[in-house]
């Protein structure tokens, strides 16, 4: 069994490349729950200032209808 | 100066040729508001993540500008009263994240309508896969039924079994209608003959009774009913007598009904 450190590091610190906007909301997908709500940071390990970041990111691709409000638990 | 993008989605039942239009309306519009159009990028027919004015899909047109602040509230006015555009987005870039348009709007819009026809085209081919899969399936499904029973057959089988079932309960019911009609018919006539006997025993020499027994014998031989025409004239006389015999005979029949049912 492979060694898991708790220590928890941002993929956009890590990688700078790695940019936050709203129209990669493929990347932003992985950071929504499957009803659409943010994923906190503490459990995918974004830092703060990130995860505001993320936050206004998801934000305005909901707004133009690229990622969901919320999706219906019945649905899936 | 600054710079913006702005985003806004295209109704999609628009073909090339008004798409071309609207776009082309909304970058004039733009400029009579104060700003620069620098680069316009077409997305394409995507489906929404939620139904905006009942639609499902929509196209997504990128456009990057420059301006004053002035110019992106008068431009989001024009946008909001155009009945086309379903929805925008309008936001601040940097600089350096302007894109540099390579192809113009007619070859990003013929280029996205090929994509379209060509997706398109696939998924007939997996339609049309799937009819002849569906095909195949029903061309071997009559050889299975030859030689086993499917089982449509045995629900074809049992429906005609059970129609069969039910016409013969009809008929069955029909018979025991018929049967239990004819069993009253019988145990009325033999009521009847029973009653007769007795009354030809009482009274032999009556000839209203004679022509009783000539009336149960059905009218057997012409000499009979030729006897009986002979004794018409009697009969006239003792139609009183037969009338009372008539009453009498239909009060002993349901007693004499009662008494076999018991």
């Amino acid at each position: 069994m492979a060694f898991i450190s708790n220590r928890r590091i941002c993929v956009f610190c890590e990688n700078s490349d790695q940019k936050i906007d709203y129209k990669e909301f493929k990347t932003l997908r992985k950071f929504i729950t499957d009803q659409g709500k943010i994923i906190p940071g503490h459990v995918t390990g974004v830092c703060a200032k990130h995860q505001r970041h993320l936050g206004r990111a998801v934000k305005q691709a909901r707004n133009i209808a690229l990622l969901p409000y919320s999706v219906d638990p019945r649905h899936f | 100066m600054n710079y913006y993008e702005t985003l806004y989605i295209v109704h999609p039942a628009l073909d090339a040729g008004r798409l071309k239009d609207i776009i082309t309306g909304v970058d004039d519009s733009l400029k009579k508001m104060g700003g620069n159009p620098l680069a316009v990028e077409l997305w394409g027919k995507r489906k929404l993540a939620y139904f905006i004015d009942k639609q499902k899909y929509g196209t997504y047109v990128l456009v990057q500008y420059n301006g004053e602040g002035k110019c992106t509230s008068n431009f989001a006015v024009e946008l909001e009263h155009n009945p086309n555009i379903l929805a925008y987005l309008t936001t601040s870039i940097e600089k350096d994240k302007v894109i540099e348009q390579e192809e113009d709007i007619e070859t990003q819009i013929a280029g996205k309508t090929r994509e379209a026809e060509r997706s398109e085209a696939r998924r007939g081919r997996g339609k049309e896969v799937a009819v002849v899969e569906t095909d195949i399936k029903e061309s071997d499904a009559p050889e299975i039924k030859k030689g086993d029973k499917s089982p449509k057959d045995e629900s074809e089988q049992t429906d005609s079994s059970t129609e069969e079932r039910d016409a013969d309960s009809t008929e069955i019911k029909a018979e025991t209608t018929e049967s239990e009609d004819k069993e009253n018919n019988s145990t009325e006539d033999e009521s009847t003959e029973e009653t007769n006997d007795s009354e030809g025993d009482k009274n032999v020499d009556s000839p209203a009774e004679e022509k009783s027994d000539v009336q149960i014998m059905d009218e057997v031989s012409s000499d009979e009913i030729a006897e009986n025409e002979e004794n018409t004239t009697d009969d006239e006389a003792s139609g009183e007598k037969e009338s009372e015999t008539n009453q009498e005979k239909a009060e002993d029949e349901p007693a004499a009904v009662s008494e076999e049912e018991k």
